[in-house]
């Protein structure tokens, strides 16, 4: 068994690209392989920031030899058939075939060869192919060349058995070609030199001051950190993204402590973490009491020669002047109110043909302090609301008037929390701050109607404005195009309502929304326009939340039958219940008997394919004993579903399956197409109460033909 | 002896004229960076071979802070080099450019880090990285895709230095004004704050404060007005000057507080127009010479 080994020495690859790089040359190996009759044990991919390369295991010496026996026309047959076959298999006589009696009749074959080239020559094509072929997110060119790489391409290692596998890229004035050469790390051991194992490639180059494997690289990365922490009795929280990214931004990790200034430690916390781990990627640092230390941790790329002090010093002077501006614009926006944040609204734009971001704010109040607002609180257990609307006023305001204060305008990912913070410092109450905060944190607002109901109202308040806006204009999400991030907000919206059981309609909330634009049109400084009307907006949004519902139960691995049948009309007015519902199902067609039943519905359903009208039953018209039984059992089941909510749905799927044998039997004995009139549609009128009942639980005429195909 | 600001120059520019690179001066317009110099924006486009460094003053109207931020300058100075094609050791170049000016690279931890850079106001893209230094940011270096919407062929490398942060990391100072930029010491001295502290306050002043918007306004519209009617007379240059005046406007009336968040794209959307025609217009002359 033989193994191959190859090394594309790149110009630094974006750390962000590293893993779906290996990912994706993983696939691309296999599929290559595969396609190429090679067989192989295995297949490691391998990144640095300069480097992307794999080593296979287990190939044979050539391909696998290729035979196939491709049948042609029959023995006698017409002269025609036997040209075209010829022709078709690239042969000149019937010499070359043989004859093969089979059941069907005697057959001229031809066997199909293809010689089995060496695994070294297939491997040239191989590279060569992957390398012309690589999906990168984004490519570029270089100098002359026309070979769309990630960045330049500047050396190919690749070694089978330790030859080189020839592999050449023309790059306009120059070629680069393979060879079994490569560079250790960049400043500490730059120097070529040569290998023909993987393994003497892998200890050549840790000597060479780089760790090539990935997993290696972060474990020794985490070790070195573990040492530095462990001298200032200090902890990391280890983030996994920002771990990833590090470790892709190195060859030989380092790890370095840097301090820093207590004068910036009065900032808030999330001001600390942005800078650091967004614009600086180091990590915060906790003291053995569990706050945040004065301290941070960066990974450099080698050992400074003078103990680091170099190294160090720098990042901390970098950490200090982005901790100064943010410490000015700190102090800055305390010398005005959040009021006043919300009045510069006036200046920014929210999307032309929806008004500014001022505009939208006196929506929202309107939207918290109204009968939204209301709506929303009459899910609560809870009863004193009054004070919450006058609160939600005021919240509604506020809610984006920090994205005109300097902290957010450096810091944009920080909107909420500032306006929180600042709310805090101003004496805002509590919940006013929270919710402030929380518009952005959906994930956190499970629960929340009981102790936050404002952040519930707040956080759906934004969202279905925005929705309802830029659905109003005709901005409807596309394929790839959602450049307002609609879908996002959607999400948002069903999961605050799932997550805080809120049985408001969907239409409601966007009806109110809609007289919220309407109301500001009539006002002289809102800048407004006219758009579509409330039903046909509402139509579409219906649609795209369907869509968000159906790809979210898939996720969860719900199974297609299943989720097409939550989706019962007037699916949008109880989105808790539609979950609920969804599971119900996903419950009911696990078990084994439901099949047989739903087997019985499609029966009805099919016969009453036909039958338009709504047909009463005539009890005074039943002739067969089926028929009565099997109209008792309805009765008994709609008195059942009478008592039970909506929600019961265990116990409405168990009333259904009683349904089965009175059915079985009516299919068994019962003939609904028969002469007399009267009795024919009396027994229609029998199945049309089947199906309805069934279909008052669930949308089960939504179920694939496909289900019912395996009789019980 | 750390380098004083102007040997920094001196070093660099020595350096590239090694390479073959056309030592040049500054374009004597006000421009947000280096890369609106015609030598970079022009000469990127059509397939003629081009090589050539310069310092150039850069005009950040929104960035002024009256002198009082350390590290923040409404004008500062960046070292551009471009070469077409680019070389196969671009990389290697810069490192040695940079050990040449007085990096240790056994002292110093530099870093590669992805940055894409566009420009929208000049139709412009590239790929490439964020040069770092100890964490803090010392040059851009870009293989250009495209400029003025059209594709590069063959690729150009583009290399800014960013002179103050750089100056400011040699010599350790923690203030642009405290940099020495005569290389003398004691009464000889002169610092970057003694040839530039009254430039920032002064014109900081301007750029928030002062300027006339309506005058400014009239300005842009006569200089993009002027551009096209340049550019139907095939005079791609001087249209192009035009053009670059207008996006230095633009910078004024947006430090002014002039220009919303919504007029903003419609103002850069007008820029980039006139600089596609200019590159446009270049490259067919190019081509057809």
């Amino acid at each position: 068994m033989a193994s191959f080994f190859f090394e594309l020495l790149t110009e630094e690859i974006p750390a962000r690209m590293q893993k779906e790089a290996r990912e994706n040359m993983k696939i691309l190996l296999r599929k290559e392989f595969e396609s190429q009759r090679l067989s192989f044990e295995d297949i490691y991919v391998f990144s640095t920031p300069r480097r992307l390369g794999a080593h296979i295991t287990g190939l044979p010496q050539e391909q696998k030899a290729y035979k196939e026996e491709v049948r042609g026309p029959r023995v006698g047959g017409p002269e025609v058939a036997i040209v075209g076959f010829l022709k078709s298999q690239k042969i000149t006589s019937l010499e070359q075939c043989f004859q093969k009696e089979t059941s069907k009749g005697n057959f001229w074959i031809y066997e199909r060869q293809e010689k089995s080239r060496s695994t070294k020559e297939v491997l040239e094509d191989i590279l060569t192919h992957i390398i012309q072929n690589f999906p990168w997110p984004k490519t570029m060119r270089w100098g002359e060349g026309t070979l769309p790489w990630i960045r330049p391409l500047r050396n190919i290692l690749a070694v089978f058995e330790k030859e080189v596998v020839s592999c050449k890229i023309n790059q306009g004035a120059y070629k680069i070609e393979s060879s079994s050469t490569t560079v250790g790390h960049r400043f500490l051991s730059s120097s070529p030199f040569r290998v023909l194992s993987y393994k003497d490639y892998t200890e050549k180059l840790k000597q060479h001051y780089v760790l090539v494997n990935p997993e290696e690289r972060q474990r020794i990365l985490l070790q070195r950190a573990e040492i530095e922490l462990q001298k200032k009795a200090l902890s990391l929280e280890v983030d996994s993204d920002l771990l990833e990214e590090v470790t892709s931004l190195v060859e030989w990790p380092i790890s370095y402590i840097g301090s820093i200034d207590t004068k910036f430690m009065t900032l808030p916390r999330e001001v600390l973490t942005t800078s650091m781990k967004v614009h600086q990627r180091y990590f915060s640092l906790k003291t053995s009491e569990g706050r945040m230390a004065p301290y941070f941790l960066f990974i450099a790329n080698q050992e400074g020669s003078d103990q680091g002090r170099t190294i160090i010093h720098g990042n901390e002077k970098i950490l200090a002047a982005r901790l100064t501006d943010a410490l000015f614009f700190w102090e800055q926006d305390q010398r005005q109110t959040l009021e006043t944040y919300g009045n510069l609204l006036r200046n920014r734009a929210f999307y032309k043909g929806l008004g500014t971001l001022y505009d939208k704010a006196k929506r929202l109040e309107e939207l918290c302090s109204g009968i939204f607002g209301k709506a929303i609180l009459e899910n609560r257990k809870t009863v004193n609301s009054q004070n919450l609307l006058e609160k939600g006023k005021k919240v509604g305001f506020l809610a984006k008037a920090d994205l005109t204060t300097q902290m957010v305008g450096e810091f944009p990912e920080l909107q909420g929390i500032m306006g929180s913070y600042y709310g805090r410092i101003e004496g805002h109450d509590d919940d006013i701050c929270h919710a402030i905060y929380h518009q952005y944190k959906i994930d956190m607002i499970e629960h929340f109607i009981e102790k936050y109901p404002l952040s519930v109202i707040v956080a759906l308040a934004d969202r279905v404005d925005t929705l309802y806006g830029f659905f109003s204009l005709g901005l409807i999400p596309t394929g790839s195009k959602d450049p307002f991030a609609l879908r996002r907000a959607a999400l948002g919206i069903i999961e605050v309502v799932k997550k805080n059981h809120l049985s408001v309609p969907l239409s409601f909330l966007f009806d109110q929304a809609h007289h919220a634009f309407e109301f500001q049109k009539g006002h002289s400084d809102s800048t407004y326009e006219k758009s579509r009307s409330f039903k046909e907006v509402w139509k579409d949004l219906c649609i795209f939340f369907a869509e968000r519902l159906r790809v979210l139960l898939k996720e969860e691995g719900y199974a297609y039958d299943t989720i097409q049948a939550s989706f019962k009309e007037g699916w949008e007015e109880n989105i808790p219940l539609f979950f609920e519902r969804a599971t119900a199902l996903d419950v009911f067609f696990k078990e084994s008997n439901s099949q047989a039943l739903l087997f019985a519905y499609r029966r009805a359903s099919s016969i009453l394919r036909d039958v338009k009208m709504s047909l009463k039953i005539d009890s005074s018209l039943f002739v067969q004993q089926e028929e009565v039984s099997l109209f008792k059992s309805l009765e008994k089941v709609k008195g059942k579903f009478g008592i039970l909510e909506d929600k019961d749905f265990a116990q409405k799927f168990l009333e259904l399956s009683t349904l089965k044998s009175p059915l079985d039997a009516f299919f068994d004995h019962v003939t609904v197409n028969v002469a007399d009139k009267a009795i024919c549609q009396n027994r229609l009128a029998l199945l049309q109460e089947v199906t309805s009942l069934f279909e008052s639980v669930a949308d089960f005429s939504k179920i694939e033909k496909d289900t019912f195909n395996k009789k019980p | 002896m750390a380098l004083s600001f102007q040997e920094l120059i001196f070093k660099l520019q020595t350096f590239w004229a090694r390479q073959g690179c056309a030592v040049l001066q500054p374009y004597d317009l006000e421009m947000g960076a280096g890369t609106f110099h015609w030598a970079t924006t022009l000469k990127a486009l059509g397939k003629k071979p081009w090589k050539c460094a310069f310092v150039q003053p850069c005009r950040r109207p929104s960035d002024g802070r009256y002198g009082e931020n350390p590290i923040r300058l409404q004008c500062f100075h960046q070292f551009q080099v471009l070469i077409k094609p680019s070389p196969v050791n671009s990389q290697e170049l810069y490192l040695e450019s940079l050990k040449e000016i007085g990096i240790d690279f056994s002292k110093n931890d530099i870093r590669f880090v992805e940055d894409d850079w566009e420009s929208p106001t000049l139709g412009a893209a590239g790929l490439g990285w964020e040069v770092w230094c100890n964490g803090q940011e010392v040059s851009q270096y870009t293989y250009f895709q495209q400029m003025g919407g059209i594709p590069c062929d063959p690729v150009s490398l583009e290399l800014t230095y960013g002179l103050e942060r750089i100056a400011m990391i040699l010599q350790e100072v923690d203030a642009f004004w405290e940099l020495n930029w005569n290389g003398k010491e004691g009464l000889e001295k002169i610092t970057y704050g003694d040839i530039f502290l009254k430039f920032e306050k002064q014109f900081s002043a301007y750029n928030f404060e002062i300027a006339n918007t309506e005058v400014l306004y009239r300005h842009f519209q006569e200089a993009e007005q002027e551009s096209i009617d340049l550019l139907e007379k095939s005079l791609v240059l001087p249209a192009y000057e035009q053009c670059i005046k207008a996006s230095h406007l633009f910078n004024l009336l947006e430090a002014r507080g002039s220009i919303s968040v919504a007029e903003r794209a419609g103002y850069i959307g007008r820029v980039r127009a006139l600089a596609r025609a200019c590159c446009e217009k270049w490259i067919e002359q190019e081509n057809n010479s």
